[in-house]
């Protein structure tokens, strides 16, 4: 019996050996140290340095008051990001204080990838409740043209534009501001031309905001500055705490740069609001990167 | 002969036999150094998170064989704990019996042409194996991804491709 095992174990010995030997490696290797920086940056910052916005903000009752200008850059070569304002009122008294951050939109003037507005694909439409911007419409601009700014929605199987509204608010002096609001029922708003059916779908992804005057954009002396205020999502309906927007990448084709987003943080306070000054940190976050039809990478 | 004088000479003999094999395993699993691995297109210095950049490298098939092929991609970061999930490899592995293009990364006219899976075995360490025809000369172009909110530092990839023949 034990002869039997013996000569077993040496069979399996000599059979691993011969298996094994048939084994030949070569192998190479090489090594890269890589810096590796952030693709959005707030006001030339990225994190840990910065990423928020620290406002102390005092306002009468009845007023809105503005935060300093921002900016934000996407260094990314190809693609576009998605970037969220979350804020938060760190001191003072919260009641009648409505934090709305607004957009200036010279960031997307004439371009077909110009959703600006991200929202995420389980929002529907009856979750909407507004979205409004304001015009300036400054000395060196043209004036006389017939400024307009085109709102769609896109449909997130598709990337197709739902519906676009179109405003077509004249300005009549140089400087002037123009306050447009439109509400869940802007195609029935008189003011605008409507094209298509917001009853086609109630699911959408995006919002595109597009501002050019009434000949096309050529030149930045064409764009009308516009600051959009974010659309407003009915609460519960999605995962928006305040907004999340579009930092678009460089495209070389279009004759105003679409590297840059400037925004400030508007704090309306409500008449009723209390006396007092607040603290209101803003966190800027870099959720992603935008494709059309909103696939997200990964 | 007697029984036990057959039964020592077998054991052994087949104890002699058992070492030389050995001694040839031993002699062999030495990895030799991979003929021709070279880079062909480097990564850049300097990396924008989010975006996806290659590297090429080259090298021969030592043998006129199908082997199978280890490509294991390193990444490490200099002052944070690496995370999963963090970067994304895919490559292919180009190939040619003649001598390619010198132009480089050079794709066109390759006469084999393999997309690669890379697994994220542990936090940072990218694996990818399987059997490649015997071509002569190999091309493996990897395409490092990585998450637009990767954290600013300095990260350092290794790259090791290792060739297994079956003799």
């Amino acid at each position: 019996m034990n002869k039997k095992m013996l000569i077993a174990v040496l069979a399996i010995a000599l059979l691993v050996g011969t298996a094994s030997a048939a084994l030949l490696t070569y192998f190479g290797r090489i090594t890269a140290t890589v810096m590796v920086s952030q693709s959005v940056k707030l006001d030339g910052l990225g994190y840990p340095d910065s990423m928020g916005v620290l406002d102390e903000v005092s306002g009468v009752a009845g007023s809105q008051i503005h935060g300093d200008l921002h900016w934000l850059t996407n260094a990314n070569p190809d693609k576009d990001a998605i970037v969220s304002l979350d804020s938060t009122i760190i001191s003072g008294d919260s009641d009648g204080l409505t934090i709305v951050p607004k957009f200036r939109l010279d960031a997307v003037v004439g371009e077909d990838n110009d959703d600006l507005f991200v929202i995420p694909p389980t929002t529907t439409w009856g979750a909407f409740v507004s979205v409004s911007f304001d015009y300036f419409i400054t000395e060196d601009s043209v004036y006389t043209n017939t400024p307009h700014v085109n709102i769609a929605l896109r449909d997130p199987d598709t990337g197709e534009a739902n519906c676009l509204i179109v405003s077509n608010e004249m300005p009549t002096s140089k400087d002037e501001w123009l306050t447009v609001t439109f509400t869940k029922e802007w195609i029935e708003a008189n003011s605008f031309l409507a094209f298509g059916s917001i009853a086609d779908t109630d699911v959408f992804n995006s919002i595109s905001i597009e501002v050019a005057d009434g000949s096309g954009v050529i030149t930045t002396e064409q764009v009308q500055t516009v600051w959009v205020k974010n659309p407003t999502i009915r609460a519960g309906s999605g995962p928006i705490p305040l907004s999340w927007f579009r930092v678009p990448h460089y495209y070389e084709g279009c004759n105003v740069p679409a590297l840059t987003v400037h925004f400030v943080m508007g704090y309306d306070f409500a008449m009723n609001a209390a006396a007092g000054e607040r603290t209101v940190r803003t966190e800027v976050t870099y959720q992603g990167i935008y494709t059309q039809g909103f696939t997200w990478t990964p | 002969m007697h029984r036990r004088q057959l039964f020592t000479f077998a054991l052994v003999l087949l104890l002699a036999l058992t070492i030389c094999q050995v001694s040839a395993w031993s002699t062999h699993r030495k990895p030799k150094h991979l003929p021709g691995f070279h880079l062909v297109k480097k990564l850049p210095k300097t990396m924008v998170a989010g975006s996806t950049y290659e590297v090429t490298v080259r090298f021969r098939n030592p043998k006129r064989e199908t082997f199978r092929m280890n490509a294991i991609l390193e990444v490490t970061e200099e002052q944070f704990e690496m995370g999963s999930g963090e970067f994304f490899v895919t490559a292919t592995l180009y190939a040619w019996e003649t001598p390619p293009p010198k132009h480089r990364h050079h794709t066109r006219h390759q006469e084999y042409c393999d997309d690669l899976t890379f697994e994220e075995d542990e936090a940072g360490i990218f694996n990818s194996t399987g059997l490649v025809r015997a071509k002569t000369h190999n091309q493996l172009t990897l395409r490092i991804s990585s998450v637009p909110n990767l954290m600013p530092d300095t990260y350092t990839f290794t790259l090791t491709v290792t060739l297994q023949y079956e003799e």
